[in-house]
């Protein structure tokens, strides 16, 4: 992961996440298992009131003791304070995050200018290598039609798939 | 796997939404070939609860997440997530609640065309959009996309696309130390 995504999957901005590896003074290396700590750390810290250091020995507990299908409950030694950490609800929104920056942040972005528009729109599709014929034959059709099209195409392409899971799902581990 | 019963399940169970992405460019007539269906939904309370049970029903998981960590989907974590990548029954779905280029579900739902698709209404984000929508991410992949549906566009309206103004990366705005 890069800092941009490391800081997505956190929940935080990148200058927040290098302020925290350095008060915490952890080596900054940008793989899931410290984005998950860290990401724990920063909501105990933010929602429950916990310093970071504090939250983060907490979140280390957590993730080494809890279940986390179910609640994580603390409770001090008098009895005087509970805190309950909604585990599911965590871990949902810290996947959602950690989804968001391996797709939208991992794509190649372009970089410099926009491309010339030099021409017209169809010397450009075609100058780019796009068969604008294709166009043609599909305004021919209705829009049911090309769906329909669409979605066999994808069945087709996902056959290799499912057959590539199946493999992957019946050969042996790794010891 | 199936674009026709994604869309006839959110018409009957009353999701308020815009179709976006490949799927639209494919209604609209590009020769794309994508992978998943892409929607954007209305962001209020009770829209989302609808969606949230459809994707319930669909099975729907997030792409990307394992079965070791849980994942709860409902109206509070649609409300948390801006995009939701999923897997579902009926393929790979991403629901999102606005619409890069485009902004937010109002722009969305005014940058649309009603197309009858599959015999139901549906609003579908229109050429010029889909553009522009192309254009705001910057990715190289999305690259092609926006060519062939400039020279789409040309063909439907029979005239060049208007110039899609891309959006300038500028430093950002400091926001302090970001103090830990």
């Amino acid at each position: 992961m890069t800092l941009g995504q490391f800081a997505v999957a956190v929940g935080a901005s990148p200058r927040w996440v290098l302020n925290a590896l350095t008060r915490l003074r952890v080596p900054r290396r940008y793989d899931e298992p410290l984005a998950r700590r860290l990401a724990l750390a920063k909501t105990l810290h933010a929602s429950a009131g916990f310093t970071l250091p504090s939250a983060w020995e907490a979140a280390g507990r957590i993730l080494r003791e809890a279940d986390y299908f179910k609640d994580w409950q603390y409770e001090s030694d008098d009895g005087l304070v509970t805190v309950r950490v909604g585990l599911p609800r965590f871990f949902t929104n810290y996947q959602v995050r950690l989804a968001v920056a391996h797709s939208s942040h991992a794509a190649p972005k372009r970089r410099g200018r926009a491309p010339s528009r030099r021409g017209s729109a169809a010397q450009r599709a075609w100058a780019y290598g796009i068969d604008v014929t294709l166009l043609d034959a599909n305004l021919a059709e209705t829009t049911d039609v090309r769906l329909r099209r669409l979605d066999s195409n994808r069945r087709v392409f996902e056959r290799p798939r499912e057959a590539n899971r199946e493999h992957r799902s019946d050969s042996p581990g790794p010891e | 796997m199936s674009t026709e019963a994604i869309l006839q399940a959110l018409n009957e169970r009353g999701v308020r939404y815009v179709v976006i992405g490949g799927v639209a460019a494919v209604a609209h007539g590009s020769a794309y070939l994508t992978d998943d269906t892409d929607i954007c939904y209305q962001p209020t309370p009770e829209n989302r609860e609808r969606l949230a049970g459809y994707l319930a029903d669909l099975h729907a998981w997030l792409r990307g997440g394992g079965p070791e960590l849980p994942f709860v989907l409902d109206a509070r974590t649609l409300r948390d997530s801006p995009v939701l990548t999923l897997v579902t029954d009926e393929g790979r779905f991403d629901v999102m609640d606005s619409v890069q280029g485009i902004g937010e579900y109002a722009d969305v739902e005014a940058a649309s065309q009603e197309m009858v698709v599959f015999g139901v209404p549906t609003r579908v984000l229109s050429v010029g959009a889909l553009i522009a929508s192309k254009r705001a991410t910057r990715r190289v992949r999305d690259e092609a996309v926006a060519v062939e549906l400039e020279a789409l566009y040309a063909k439907l309206h029979g005239r060049e696309p208007p110039r899609v103004k891309e959006p300038r990366r500028r430093p950002r705005p400091s926001r302090g130390r970001g103090r830990a």
